[in-house]
C-alpha cells in the first residue's frame, strides 16, 4: 500500500501522574516514506521522544498512556499489537538510538558480544561463524575496526561508543530507524563524522529513519523531510526546501530560525519567541501557541486551526487559511498523492 | 585605545592523575579588553573550563600570571582575594546544579551580599533583589520560590541575577546557554548583550558552540587539548580561519541553510586525543589532514599573522 | 501607595514552608503514615504513662494474682510476681523509646561534627579519622555495645554510652559521604566565587542540604538502637530489672514462656512495632525530602 513505511493517525498520548494528566501528544499525523529520513524537531517537552516510545510501544508502564489514534507500520496497527509481538518488530523491524550513547550499552560486555546477542535474538537461523562475521561487517560500516569488538564500552570515547550504539541499532536491518537526538551528547567534529557515517549507511542499507533533534542545522544537512512539533502536535511539515526556503511559516518556526545566531550575518539582537513552553497538564485553549505569538488574533484563542496545504507544505495556523488549502481534520498528508 | 581588563601570562594549570600529568591548561596568553567580550571555544577536554575557573582562582593555577587592571592576582592573599571576588563573577551551565536546592529565589540572590556584606539593613537587601530581579527579567512572584519550582531559562536567570548582585566588572560565562532550549538560549544570549551594553560588562564566554561564540564575541579564543590554537577578532575568524583546526570546526558546523549543502566538506578523521602526556609540539599533529615533521619536537609558538589575528601553526610561520 | 503594594506582593508570594512540601509528599505514602500514626501513639504513650499509671503499678508486686491471663481487670494479664503488665508495657515504652531516640541524637550529633570534617577538608584528616572508623565498624555494633556495657557495668546510662559509642562510626560515615557528594555540587562552587569561608559554606549550603539523608539514617538507626537495648537488656548487660524496659521484660518472663506466653508475646509485639514504625517512617522520609522531587 503506497510506498509508506509509517503512518500515525490523530494520536493522543497522556502520562497520569498522582494528581496530573500530562498531555504530551495531541492529535499527532506524520508519515515516513520508505528510504526517507523524517526530521521531527521540537523543543524539550514538545513530545517528540514521546512519539518514538509509543512507535515503540516502550512508554513507561502504567503511567503513559495511547489514549486515542493508530500507528500503523506497513499493514501492521502498532498499538494493537501484543507484547509479545512487539518484541519481535523492536530492533528487527524498528530500532531505535538513545542520546546518552553510555546508558543504552552493557558496561560489563564486551561491545561485539552485544552486537551478537542482539543478532541472536532476532535471527535464530545464523550460526556462529556467520553471526561473528556479521560483527565484523557492521562494526567496519560503522567505521569501526573488528578489533574494537573486545572492548567493553569505557575503553571506547564518545563518538566509538555512539558508533557501537548505531551498529547494534543496525545489526538486523530495520526498516525504520529512531534516532533521539543521537549526536547531542558529542563534540562538533565527532558529530559531523557520525552523522556522515549514518548518511552513507542509511542509503546503503535503505533504511527509513526519523532523526529527533533540536538542531535546525543537522536537520538542513541530513533530512529529506521536516516536522515541527509543538505541544504534542506537528505545527508544521513539508520537505526540506519547504522549511528552509519557502516564504510563509508558522509563527513558532519563524522563532525557532530568529533564536539561532546567523553566522552570515552580524546581528546585534536575537529574535527569540518570547515565554516558554506551555504546561502540558493544562494546554491552552484553541492554538496552543497563541500565548506566545506575536501574529495572534481572536480566532487563534478559541479555535484549534486545521492544517492548511500548499502541495507538500502543511502549515497548522490560521494565518495561511487563504493562503494555503485547508483541508479536514483527518486528512493524512500524501494519501491520494 | 580600550584598556586591557584581564590578561593572562603563560598559565599553567596541570592535575596530577595515576596514569601521568594531565595538562589541562597549557601556556595560556590571552588578553581580553575592558567592555568586551572574548569568547572561548574548544570541544570537551580542552581545558576551556578550567582555564575560567584558573583566572578566578577557583582553581589555582600551577604557574604564570593572571593580570587584572596590571596587578597578578595570583599573589594576592586571602584579605585581597576577598575584595578582588566581587569584581570578578561566574555564570555557570547548570542552572540545576549551581543553585542550592534548599534557598529561595531571594535567598540565593542575596546570599554573595550577605557574605560580602554590601549592605547590611533588611529593607536596602529586598530592595536590590527586587532590582535585580527586575533586570534579569524574573517575574516578582518567585521570589519566594525554590530553583526546583522554576524552569531551566528561569533558573539561569536567578544564576546571572546572583554574579550580578556584588556589581561585578568581569564575568566568566562558562557555557551559560547550552543546557537550555534554542528559544529560551536566545532570550539569555539577548539578556547578556543587553547588560554588556547598559553596565559594560566584560566577558569571558566559554561554549563549545560555534554560532553562539560568533554572535557574543568580539574576539575569538579557540583551544585545543590545554593550549590556545588561534586568536583573532570574531569576523575575522570566521572569514579568514588559518588553523588546520579551527578550519575543521568551522566546517564541521550544521548550518540551518540549504544554500551550501552539496558543498563538500573537510572532516577531519579520529579523534580528540588525551590531554594527559601530550606529544611535544602541536597537539592538533595526530588529526591533522597537513601535518608534517616540522609540526613534531618543540613548542610552536602563537604569531600574529595578521593585524590581533594570532596563529600557532609552522604553516602560518 | 508603591510600599503598600509591595507589600501586599510580599505577602501574597509568601514563601511556601519547606515543611509543608515536604509533609504534602510524605503524606501520600500510605505505608509511611500509618508508622508515623503507630509511632505518634506509641510516643504519646510513653510521654503520658504517668496519666494512664502509676508507677507503683509498674512495681508492686502480688503474689495471689500471679499469671493472671490478659483480662478485664489486667488487660495484659500479670507476671510470675504478679506485676500488672499493662502498666509495665506502658512504662516501658518510656525507658525503650527514649533510650533509642537519646542513643541516636548523641551519635549523630558527634558522628556529623566528625564527618563534616573528614568529608569537607579531606585528605590526611580524612584518611585518619576514616581509618580509626575503620576500626571500630570492623566489630559488630552489637558486640561493641556489649563490650562496653561490660567494661562500664550494667545501668541505664551506661548503656546509653554504650548505644551512642557503636552508632557513631555508622553516622560519622554517613555524613562524610552526603558532604563529599555535596562538596562537589556546582553551588559549593558558585558560593566560593563570591568568597563564602569554609566556616559558612558549611553551615549555610552544606549542612541544609545534607539533613535529609541524615534524617532517614537516623530513623532507621533508631529502630536498630531499640532493637539493640531490648537484645542488650534480654541479656541482662542493660536496664537492670526491675525497671521496666520491654527488654528486660522479656527477659524476666522467658522461663515462663512456654505456659505463658502472652507474657513474651506483648513486649516482643510492642518491640516489633516501634521497629517497623520507625522503618516505616525512614523510607517515607528518604522520598519526601528530596527537594528536586516535585509534588
Amino acid at each position: 500500500m503506497y510506498d509508506k513505511l509509517l503512518e500515525i493517525n490523530n494520536l493522543h498520548v497522556n502520562y497520569k501522574t498522582a494528581d496530573d494528566v500530562v498531555y504530551a501528544v495531541n492529535g499527532l499525523n506524520l508519515s515516513v516514506r520508505k528510504g526517507e529520513t523524517l526530521g521531527l524537531v521540537g523543543e524539550t517537552g514538545s513530545g517528540k521522544t514521546t512519539v518514538a516510545l509509543s512507535i515503540l510501544k516502550l512508554l513507561p508502564e502504567k503511567i503513559g498512556f495511547i489514549s486515542n489514534g493508530r500507528i500503523w507500520f506497513e499493514s501492521v496497527d502498532i498499538t494493537k499489537t501484543s507484547e509479545k509481538e512487539m518484541r519481535r518488530v523492536r530492533g528487527e523491524q524498528i530500532s531505535m538510538i538513545f542520546q546518552d550513547p553510555m546508558t543504552s550499552l552493557n558496561p560489563t560486555i564486551r561491545v561485539g558480544e552485544q552486537i551478537a546477542e542482539n543478532l541472536l535474538l532476532h535471527k535464530k537461523d545464523m550460526t556462529k561463524k556467520q553471526i561473528s562475521d556479521r560483527v565484523d561487517e557492521i562494526l567496519r560500516l560503522v567505521g569501526l575496526t573488528k578489533e574494537k569488538k573486545n572492548d567493553f564500552p569505557h575503553q571506547l570515547s564518545g563518538g566509538m561508543k555512539q558508533r557501537v550504539v548505531i551498529a547494534l541499532a543496525l545489526a538486523c536491518e530495520p526498516k525504520l530507524l529512531l534516532a533521539d537526538e543521537p549526536t547531542t551528547a558529542l563534540d562538533v567534529t565527532i558529530q559531523a563524522q557520525v552523522l556522515s557515517m549514518m548518511h552513507k549507511l542509511k542509503e546503503k542499507l535503505d533504511t527509513s529513519m526519523i532523526l529527533i533533534t533540536h538542531d535546525l542545522g543537522v536537520v538542513a544537512n541530513n533530512c529529506d523531510r521536516v516536522a515541527i512539533m509543538y505541544a504534542g502536535q506537528i505545527i508544521e511539515e513539508g520537505n526540506i526546501r519547504d522549511i528552509f526556503t519557502a516564504k510563509h511559516h508558522h509563527p513558532y518556526t519563524l522563532g525557532l530560525f530568529g533564536s539561532i545566531p546567523d553566522m552570515s550575518k552580524k546581528t546585534r539582537r536575537l529574535a527569540p519567541i518570547d515565554g516558554m513552553m506551555p504546561d502540558p497538564t493544562n494546554l491552552p485553549d484553541g492554538c496552543h501557541f497563541w500565548p506566545r505569538c506575536t501574529d495572534r488574533m481572536d480566532v487563534c484563542k478559541m479555535c484549534e486551526p486545521n492544517p492548511c496545504y500548499k502541495d507538500t507544505h502543511m502549515i497548522k495556523c490560521h494565518l495561511y487559511k487563504d493562503l494555503y488549502n485547508e483541508r479536514g481534520k483527518d486528512y493524512i498528508v500524501g494519501k491520494d498523492e | 585605545m580600550s584598556k586591557t581588563l584581564i590578561q593572562t601570562n603563560n598559565l599553567k594549570k596541570y592535575f596530577q592523575t595515576p596514569i601521568g600529568m594531565l595538562h589541562a591548561v597549557d601556556d595560556v596568553n590571552i588578553s581580553i579588553n575592558k567592555g568586551e567580550t572574548l569568547g572561548v571555544v574548544g570541544e570537551s577536554g580542552c581545558g576551556k573550563s578550567t582555564l575560567g575557573r584558573t583566572i578566578l582562582r577557583l582553581i589555582e593555577a600551577t604557574s604564570g600570571e593572571v593580570l587584572y587592571n596590571g596587578e597578578n592576582i595570583l599573589k594576592y592573599d586571602k584579605n585581597r582575594l576577598f575584595e578582588i571576588r566581587k569584581r570578578m563573577q561566574i555564570i555557570f551551565q547548570d542552572p540545576y546544579a549551581s543553585l542550592n536546592p534548599r534557598m529561595t529565589v531571594s535567598e540565593i540572590i542575596t546570599d554573595p551580599i550577605r557574605v560580602n556584606k554590601t549592605l547590611s539593613d533588611k529593607k536596602s537587601i529586598s530592595d536590590k533583589v527586587s532590582e535585580l530581579m527586575e533586570i534579569v527579567g524574573l517575574a516578582e512572584r518567585f521570589v519566594n520560590t525554590y530553583p526546583h519550582e522554576l524552569d531551566g531559562g528561569r533558573r539561569q536567570r536567578i544564576g546571572i541575577a546572583r554574579a550580578l548582585a556584588l556589581g561585578p566588572e568581569f564575568i566568566v560565562c562558562d557555557e551559560p546557554v547550552s543546557a537550555l532550549d534554542v528559544s529560551i538560549q536566545a532570550q539569555i544570549l539577548n539578556l547578556l548583550m543587553d547588560l554588556q551594553e547598559k553596565e559594560g560588562f566584560t566577558y569571558m564566554f566559554i561554549t563549545h558552540d560555534l554560532s553562539v561564540v560568533k554572535h557574543i564575541s568580539d574576539q575569538i579564543a579557540v583551544m585545543y587539548l590545554g593550549q590556545c590554537v588561534e586568536i583573532a577578532k570574531a569576523d575575522e575568524l570566521f572569514m579568514n580561519p588559518l588553523h588546520p583546526y579551527t578550519q575543521a570546526l568551522l566546517d564541521a558546523i550544521p548550518v540551518p541553510n540549504l544554500s551550501l549543502l552539496g558543498k563538500e566538506k573537510k572532516l577531519i578523521e579520529g579523534e580528540v586525543t588525551s590531554p594527559i602526556n601530550p606529544i611535544q609540539g602541536c597537539r592538533f599533529y595526530a588529526r591533522c589532514p597537513l601535518s608534517k615533521k616540522e609540526c613534531l619536537g618543540s613548542l610552536i609558538p602563537l604569531k600574529e599573522v595578521a593585524p590581533s589575528h594570532y596563529v600557532s601553526c609552522v604553516l602560518c610561520i | 501607595m508603591i510600599i503598600e503594594k509591595s507589600n501586599q506582593i510580599k505577602k501574597k508570594y509568601k514563601k511556601r514552608s519547606q515543611i509543608y512540601s515536604i509533609w504534602l509528599r510524605f503524606k501520600r505514602n500510605k505505608m509511611a503514615v500509618a508508622g508515623l500514626i503507630l509511632l505518634s501513639i506509641l510516643l504519646t504513650v510513653a510521654i503520658c504513662a504517668p496519666l494512664i499509671v502509676k508507677y507503683e503499678h509498674v512495681i508492686k508486686q502480688n503474689l495471689k494474682i500471679r499469671f493472671l491471663p490478659p483480662g478485664r481487670d489486667y488487660w495484659f494479664g500479670t507476671d510470675a510476681l504478679g506485676r500488672d503488665m499493662f502498666a509495665r508495657i506502658i512504662w516501658g515504652a518510656r525507658y525503650s523509646l527514649s533510650l533509642g531516640i537519646g542513643a541516636v541524637f548523641i551519635s549523630m550529633s558527634i558522628g556529623a561534627v566528625i564527618g563534616s570534617v573528614a568529608g569537607y577538608y579531606g585528605g590526611r584528616i580524612d584518611s585518619l579519622i576514616m581509618r580509626i572508623i575503620d576500626v571500630i565498624m570492623a566489630i559488630p555494633g552489637t558486640l561493641m555495645a556489649i563490650t562496653i556495657v561490660a567494661a562500664l557495668g550494667a545501668g541505664t546510662v551506661k548503656l546509653l554510652i554504650a548505644m551512642s559509642i557503636s552508632l557513631i562510626p555508622t553516622f560519622s560515615r554517613v555524613v562524610r559521604s552526603i558532604i563529599l557528594s555535596i562538596r562537589e555540587e556546582e553551588y559549593i562552587e558558585a558560593a566560593r566565587s563570591y568568597g563564602c569561608k569554609d566556616r559558612t559554606i558549611i553551615m549555610r549550603h552544606i549542612w541544609p542540604n545534607s539533613l535529609g539523608p541524615l534524617i532517614v539514617q537516623a530513623s532507621l538507626s533508631m529502630a536498630q538502637a531499640v532493637l539493640t537495648i531490648s537484645s542488650l537488656s534480654f541479656i541482662g548487660l542493660g536496664v537492670p530489672a526491675p525497671t521496666p524496659e520491654w527488654g528486660t521484660i522479656l527477659s524476666e518472663n522467658k522461663v515462663n514462656m512456654r505456659d505463658y506466653s502472652y507474657l513474651c508475646t506483648i513486649p516482643g509485639f510492642a518491640i516489633l512495632l516501634s521497629v517497623i514504625a520507625m522503618n516505616l517512617i525512614g523510607d517515607g522520609l528518604r522520598d519526601a525530602l528530596d527537594p528536586k522531587l516535585k509534588n
